[in-house]
């Protein structure tokens, strides 16, 4: 038996952390500098669907999603995971931290081991680890698990905490910049594989990402992080009313866009796309099939990259 | 697999399993760890201990002094930096796994204790091996172990006291790692003073070992002291050992690297 999709709340939560030198595992020391990572983040995680969660380096993705996991706390707030309406504290919570896997992109791997080893180790704690899976994904990414992380590529290491992700099975399944260091065919591979295994043994994935246009086919709901605030957090579908794109001969663009609000311009030669904030009415849309313009919905990516330019006043934070 | 609603029972049967699980899970690593390259440490000193004595009888010298002597001050520091690997190779893989803190302390004290135990045995018999060795060669071999005042149990002391001795320096460098972790290289360096405090302290109790020779090569070692005040001045430093590696490892936090 295999508890429902774990969801999460997080009410108005506050991480800082101290200037801090550190020593690597190669024993070079590093600075990480004092900050805020979240300022005020109040989010509800629906269980049950895959999560987008975005934002530019040092938005806080990386604070927020180790915070489920119980790999740390917060300064101020509240985090509750769980399943249903039982959300708890996932802090030394072993209901929770049981059923949170959380896949960072270095993958948590046992660098003095094999991969072999550190796959049973997580196969020893995981209780719904799938060794079938993970064998077989392993052989899709083609990784040898006699090998010591040490020994693979960026990629295949990427690869590893991949298969881990997938292979435990859990209720609550987080997968931050996994893909880094993949190829192209491996990041498409394995974005099939979330998609198959999830529509098998439906669970909550979280899923962080830069390669927004490669991944926003995944998401239902997209939360929309920047400067350890909250901008956006909202089902994929509700995103499509924020804009729509037009594309075709510049002139009949220039007509139809006249007077809105521009979101991102691409030409090519006598083509240019345009996207435009706000729904488009039917006259807009009757004018534009007249025209000749094709009336395209709304890329996360502009959105995303809108939301997040430099531009502190253009910006509102808008919740689910 | 059916996704559930799990009751009140079945998430406290689920939680005492799985935090049995990561338990067992991290006693096996750490401990196989500890007794596989201890055995190593130990065949090392075991050929030197035999072979050092027999090459200079050999070459017609006298020995003044055992090669265990080595063995004495190095075992403890041995735990101790097999306490910090260990927990540094283990915790990000470990609480990534869903592992708690909590679990991850408990195994780590059983695999101490299992090693200190192993550890004083071996210590033991390697001085019951170096006195064989020293008589059969017609040597006068200088008595190792503990200075407790233990009449005729020194041998049973000296491994008693190694074992406390070894469970201790290994909690200690654990905590050390985990304090390294959460606080960063100033504030962890400042964390190892309680840690060498103990270090001292275990020392003292057991009359053994490198702290333990410093002071009474600089008059200050004391009397010796009666075996089983000795042993239970040694467990209660290790009663503190385990409070301090209990609460540096429940608090440890990761802190995204990139």
């Amino acid at each position: 038996m295999t508890p429902a999709p774990f969801g999460a709340r997080l009410d108005d939560v506050v991480v800082r952390f101290g200037a801090q030198r550190r020593l690597t595992m190669d024993g070079t020391a590093v600075k990480d500098e004092a900050g805020t990572a979240l300022d005020g983040v109040t989010l509800d995680l629906r269980p049950g669907v895959i999560t987008g969660v975005l934002g530019r380096n040092g938005a806080g993705k990386s604070t927020l999603l180790t915070l489920l996991a119980a790999f740390n706390r917060p300064t101020e707030g509240r985090v509750r995971v769980g399943a249903g309406d039982l959300l708890e504290d996932p802090w030394e919570n072993p209901w929770v931290t049981a059923n949170v896997q959380l896949v960072r992109e270095s993958g948590d791997l046992m660098d003095d081991e094999r991969v072999a080893e550190t796959l049973k180790y997580y196969a020893d704690l995981r209780p719904y680890w799938d060794a079938d899976l993970a064998a077989r994904l392993l052989d899709t990414f083609e990784v040898n698990p006699r090998k010591k992380p040490t020994a693979l590529s960026r990629g295949k290491r990427s690869a590893v905490g991949a298969t881990i992700g997938l292979a435990s099975r859990a209720p609550l399944t987080i997968l931050d910049e996994v893909y880094l260091g993949m190829d192209a065919p491996t990041r498409y591979a394995f974005y099939d594989e979330i998609l198959a295994d999830y529509a098998e043994h439906p669970r909550t994935i979280l899923l962080s990402s830069h390669l927004v246009e490669e991944v926003e086919r995944l998401f239902e709901d997209v939360v929309v992080l920047h400067r350890g605030k909250v901008l956006l957090a909202e089902p994929a579908e509700d995103m499509q009313s924020r804009g729509f794109s037009l594309t075709g001969p510049v002139a009949a663009v220039e007509e139809l866009a006249r007077g809105r609000r521009e979101l991102h311009r691409q030409r090519l030669g006598a083509t240019v796309q345009v996207t435009i904030e706000g729904a488009p009415d039917d006259g807009t849309a009757a004018a534009a099939r007249a025209a000749g313009v094709e009336l395209g919905s709304l890329p996360l990516q502009d959105l995303f990259v809108r939301l997040t330019q430099p531009e502190p006043a253009s910006r509102t934070e808008v919740r689910r | 697999m059916s996704a559930a609603v799990v009751t009140r029972a079945e998430r406290d049967a689920f939680t005492a399993r799985a935090h049995a699980r990561a338990v067992r899970r991290v006693t096996r690593s750490v401990g196989q760890a500890t007794l596989v390259i201890g055995g190593i440490f130990w065949a090392i000193f075991l050929v030197t201990t035999v072979g050092v004595p027999l090459v200079v009888h050999q070459a017609g010298g006298v020995m003044g002094g055992g090669v265990m002597t080595g063995a004495e001050y190095a075992a403890p520091w041995f735990a101790l930096s097999l306490g910090m690997i260990a927990l540094a190779s283990l915790v990000v893989p470990h609480l990534a796994a869903g592992g708690t803190r909590r679990s991850l302390a408990v195994g780590g004290l059983v695999a101490a204790l299992v090693a200190g135990v192993a550890y004083g045995v071996a210590y033991a018999l390697m001085l019951l091996v170096e006195r064989g060795l020293f008589g059969a060669l017609g040597w006068e071999w200088e008595q190792l172990g503990s200075g407790l005042d233990a009449g005729g149990g020194w041998l049973a002391v000296t491994g008693a006291g190694e074992a406390i001795s070894v469970v201790v320096y290994m909690l200690v460098g654990m905590a050390a790692q985990a304090a390294y972790r959460t606080y960063g290289v100033w504030r962890g360096t400042a964390l190892l003073l309680p840690g060498l405090a103990l270090l001292f302290l275990v020392d003292h109790a057991t009359r053994n070992g490198a702290f333990a020779d410093a002071l009474g090569g600089l008059g200050l070692g004391g009397a010796p002291a009666p075996a089983a005040l000795g042993l239970l001045q040694a467990v209660v430093v290790l009663a503190l050992a385990v409070g301090w590696m209990w609460w540096q490892v429940r608090s440890l936090r990761l802190r995204p690297t990139r």
